[in-house]
């Protein structure tokens, strides 16, 4: 209780002080979160050129919008979703994805396998063999952990195009685990 | 355990990409100092904007040019020989003000608000004169906010000439 105090307050002391932009405080705040920014925009991207541009587009855009975080969640919930849009929209330039709209196809919840025999490594193969559409939204509802109707503000598409991307893409995901149980 | 779970349970496996990060970082700080030096060169413009409003607004309140905004000229020649002798020196002064290098536009917009007192205190004295036009002791507040103005501007500017302001000025138009 009193680290998650300390933690908070720290994190408070800094923020104050990149809202004043001092150069040392801004460092501290990206060489915290770096790594882990790094991360969410290689796992959109799979590129580690566009991913680096991302976040550095990214932080530009935390610093400067600093002074407007209500800490209505997490600051690392609200930079993960500064990184997320950054990356979204380069992949967007960088391929021309488009997501066609479709009807939500209903997932027999029995259908969901369950064991421990996969591997991290398993799963991160297994989304990228996936068709890119669908490798995004599983990304961003199964890695990243937004719902449906955050993932399709992010990508600008309908809350069931979201869900349905996410099912066809989890049956993918499940189909390609399976022979590894 | 399913998918979803396991997923959760291993979060920071899944953070495992590194990247060089000094190499970004070092572009975002060049970025930073890019949008801080256009930042600062957008401020100046627009405090030297906000100074010659400030400066314009002043003299229109003064009232001097070529007659204009002077409507106390018809009923009070000895005002208008007044305003003529100080206003030629307040407007030259208040040129020099947004010609100098020897303050920043935040140190100057913050003198001329400083003077905004006596703009207001001339407005109030004229509106009085318009209604008593030959009220030799509104004329002599009117002369007196003039010198006030004048020499605050003079010192603003010239600072080491303080101690001319004391003495008496032979070349002053009035002396009532």
């Amino acid at each position: 209780m009193i680290n998650k105090t300390l933690i908070h307050n720290a994190e408070q002391q800094l923020i104050t002080q990149c809202v004043h932009r001092d150069r040392r405080a801004q460092k501290q705040l990206y060489q915290l979160y770096a790594k882990r920014m790094y991360n969410v925009a290689y796992r959109i991207l799979n590129d580690r050129g566009l991913a680096e541009d991302a976040i550095q587009e990214g932080f530009l855009a935390v610093f400067n919008g600093l002074s407007k975080f209500n800490q209505e969640s997490s600051l690392e919930t609200w930079m993960r979703r500064i990184m997320v849009n950054k990356a979204v929209q380069l992949l967007k330039k960088e391929t021309r994805l488009k997501f066609s709209s479709e009807e939500v196809e209903v997932m027999d919840e029995d259908e969901e396998i369950e064991s421990t025999a996969w591997s991290v490594e398993d799963i991160k193969k297994g989304i990228r063999s996936m068709p890119l559409g669908y490798q995004t939204v599983v990304n961003l509802y199964l890695i990243e952990g937004f719902d449906h109707q955050e993932i399709s503000q992010i990508l600008k598409i309908s809350v069931s195009t979201s869900k349905s991307q996410y099912h066809r893409g989890r049956k993918l995901l499940q189909k390609y685990l399976k022979p590894l149980i | 355990m399913n998918l979803k779970d396991y997923i959760d349970n291993h979060k920071e496996e899944f953070d495992d990409q590194t990247f060089d990060q000094e190499m970004v970082w070092d572009k975002i700080d060049m970025e930073l100092d890019r949008k801080s030096a256009f930042s600062r060169r957008f401020l100046k413009i627009a405090a030297a904007v906000l100074i010659i409003i400030m400066a314009g607004t002043s003299l229109y309140v003064n009232g001097y040019r070529n007659g204009q905004n002077n409507i106390l000229n018809a009923s009070n020649p000895e005002w208008v020989e007044i305003e003529s002798f100080y206003g030629e020196q307040y407007t030259s002064l208040i040129s020099d003000l947004v010609k100098t290098d020897e303050y920043d536009d935040a140190t100057k917009s913050a003198f001329l608000r400083t003077l905004e007192a006596l703009d207001l205190e001339q407005v109030r004295l004229k509106n009085r004169l318009k209604l008593e036009p030959n009220n030799e002791e509104i004329l002599t507040a009117l002369v007196n906010n003039f010198k006030q103005q004048i020499a605050a501007l003079e010192l603003f500017l010239n600072p080491s000439a303080k101690d001319d302001h004391l003495k008496i000025n032979e070349n002053e138009y009035i002396s009532m």
